[in-house]
């Protein structure tokens, strides 16, 4: 799967799922683990709480800044010159700010710090390629913003704020509608399996976990656990040891990780080697991307960064493997024996598909045998052994499950992964009428229009339902096609 | 197609590991056992032990330690085709030598930029470097 999807999964987390402490540092559950998310799937990730209640991730429209309506977007830094106005706005925003803790990161003379990264959720500044991909949906928003704008009736009685407020409000449907219309027909088609796949992608799918036939209301929605914590740790496994960025540069996993304003704040804004060309992350006109790795039991030793993942514990692990172990045990998930007889209870045909799921001998017995014949260092006991073959932590279950899929090992999730991820990713579009409605993208989009124009004014918008699609169009309408380092 | 390297995650973490195997006294401050390692399996072990999460691609089978002593030049010679290989690297169009994460910190925190014109030099001056030094 090219890499790009790697990094779309970790955005769709930060859209579904915002707490203040991660489960694994804060020890256990309370106040700061909640799920701040409460409007899934809705770029809030992106958006923040809109111009007015998040005005600082907003460019300014007018002087007196009486409107804002298109995401705020830093310029690229050429080598070691700072940022010269006719670089390119291809950055995330990022600024300095003084401390009155007196804590300057500058070095004096030569380098300003830019340790604020003006972006709705830090998350998406937590490394180059995710902050690429939030600049990616901000010039998307930007360029709706201008296609709404050119067809509007300026002369209306709203011309300042509220004809801003609605056109703003246009645009962040609008790519809310093709956001969901990605992870509907690509992202989820490529990362589900495809028996699991079919049981999901239609418009009114019979969920499992679903008290309400009707579905939630805004506000009411709950994340399960055994996916924040359980089987979408998934990802993890897919991020490569190093990138192809662009034509001109390679960069390894330990400088990608590195390089954010919170880590790296006098390297700031990203160079020319940090730009993204999106034919090297998504299968554009025949372009050959970074790939991910399979999904399996391994990680990248990257992911074992003693500064990016550093211990915070007694017992002095580092690394982002510990962590998603952790917190999957302090959550208090039920267990893969659990959710499996759950699911055959309700949906046996689902675990029937699968022998790993329906024949519980089988799967201890192969959990065993990889556990014993797996170089696993460290030294696992026999007693050890015995204890994860028969009550695998989930994260690692899914891991193994994918591994396990005859003739596509490690290239979508297995039946049980597929499952929970469905549930949710699929439930939390559900949540949106529009998006479940079954109607095309064309359809939404006219309907999102109707809301607040009298014309279709998103009717020049193309099918866009994958992000190759995504990328050309942003290419087109930001004006990007002979950017350089390439941009597609 | 390009050689795989072996890769540190952590640095320091590594070094420690060396200064331990090469005195005999524990430098990762904890309660594991570091001897040297015999065999491949071995050395995998111990970097996880230490935490040192270093990429040692399949290639590899054998460890072999070289114990200096101070009265012999010891020159250890890289194999003909990584240095062939590094030269084709470096002459691909905005290939740079790769230096390792912590020189940046001991420079201003800037990221070291070697210049178009001096990637051979630096290239040939590290394998120079490394090739006799102590690094003690």
């Amino acid at each position: 799967m090219p890499s790009g999807y790697t990094y779309l999964l970790q955005f769709v987390a930060h859209d579904l799922v915002h707490s203040a402490i991660p489960l694994s540092v804060a020890g256990g559950l309370g106040g700061g683990t909640a799920n701040a998310r409460r409007t899934p799937l809705r770029l809030e990730t992106l958006f923040g709480n809109g111009p007015v209640g998040s005005p600082h991730i907003y460019a300014l429209d007018a002087p007196n800044d009486d409107r804002r309506t298109k995401l705020r977007l830093g310029r690229m830094r050429w080598k070691e010159n700072e940022p010269a106005t006719g670089c390119p706005f291809r950055d995330i925003a990022r600024s300095a700010a003084e401390n009155v803790t007196g804590i300057d990161r500058s070095i004096t003379g030569v380098r300003v710090a830019l340790t604020e990264a003006l972006v709705a959720d830090p998350r998406n500044d937590d490394h180059a390629v995710m902050s690429q991909l939030t600049a990616l949906f901000a010039l998307l928003h930007n360029g709706l913003v201008d296609i709404i704008r050119r067809q509007e009736d300026s002369a209306g009685p709203n011309a300042r704020f509220g004809a801003a407020y609605k056109r703003f409000l246009c645009a962040r449907e609008a790519l809310t509608a093709i956001y969901h219309n990605i992870l509907r027909k690509d992202l989820m088609r490529r990362v589900i399996h495809p028996a699991i796949y079919r049981v999901y992608e239609g418009p009114n799918p019979d969920f499992i976990d679903r008290s309400a036939p009707e579905g939630f209301a805004i506000g009411d929605w709950e994340i399960p656990f055994e996916f924040s914590h359980g089987a979408f740790r998934f990802g993890h496994a897919m991020v490569r040891h190093e990138y192809r960025i662009n034509d001109l540069s390679l960069h390894d996993l330990n400088n990608t990780l590195e390089k954010s304003s919170a880590n790296d704040p006098v390297n700031m804004p990203l160079d020319e080697t940090w730009m993204v060309q999106w034919s090297r992350f998504f299968e554009i006109n025949g372009s050959r991307p970074n790939f991910s790795r399979r999904i399996g039991p391994y990680l990248s030793d990257g992911l074992g960064n003693d500064q990016i993942f550093p211990a915070f514990d007694e017992t002095e692990r580092v690394g982002l493997l510990y962590r998603d172990l952790l917190g999957a045990g302090l959550a208090g998930m039920w267990s893969v024996d659990a959710l499996i007889d759950e699911i055959s209870n309700r949906r046996p045909q689902l675990i029937a598909m699968s022998r790993l799921l329906a024949d519980r001998a089988y799967r201890v017995g192969m959990l065993r045998e990889w556990l014993t014949a797996a170089p696993a260092y460290g030294a696992l006991s026999a007693d050890e052994i015995e204890t994860l073959s028969n009550d695998p932590p989930l994260p690692f279950f899914i891991l193994f499950e994918a591994m396990q899929q005859s003739q596509a090992e490690g290239m979508h999730l297995g039946p049980l992964g597929s499952i929970i991820v469905s549930e949710v990713i699929f439930g939390a579009l559900a949540c949106d009428p529009r998006s479940a409605d079954g109607n095309s993208l064309a359809e939404r989009l006219a309907s999102i229009s109707r809301e607040f124009y009298p014309a279709n004014v998103l009717q020049e918008i193309p099918d866009i339902s994958s992000m190759a699609q995504l990328v050309e169009f942003t290419t087109e309408i930001a004006e990007l096609q002979q950017a350089v380092p390439a941009f597609l | 197609m390009a050689i795989e390297r072996m890769q540190v995650t952590n640095h320091e973490r590594w070094g420690n590991l060396v200064k331990t195997w090469s005195t005999g006294k524990n430098y990762l401050d904890d309660d594991n056992e570091y001897p040297i390692p015999t065999t491949v399996d071995e050395f995998k072990e111990q970097l996880a032990k230490a935490q040192v999460f270093m990429t040692v691609p399949d290639r590899f089978k054998k460890v072999k330690f070289i114990e200096q002593e101070m009265d012999t030049i010891v020159v250890r010679l890289p194999p003909a085709v990584m240095i062939a290989d590094s030269e084709e690297n470096l002459k691909k169009p905005g290939a740079t030598y790769p230096l390792p994460p912590f020189y940046k910190r001991l420079f201003n925190g800037l990221d070291p930029v070697i210049p178009e014109s001096d990637k051979f030099r630096v290239h040939a001056e590290r394998v120079g470097d490394y090739t006799i030094s102590y690094c003690a």
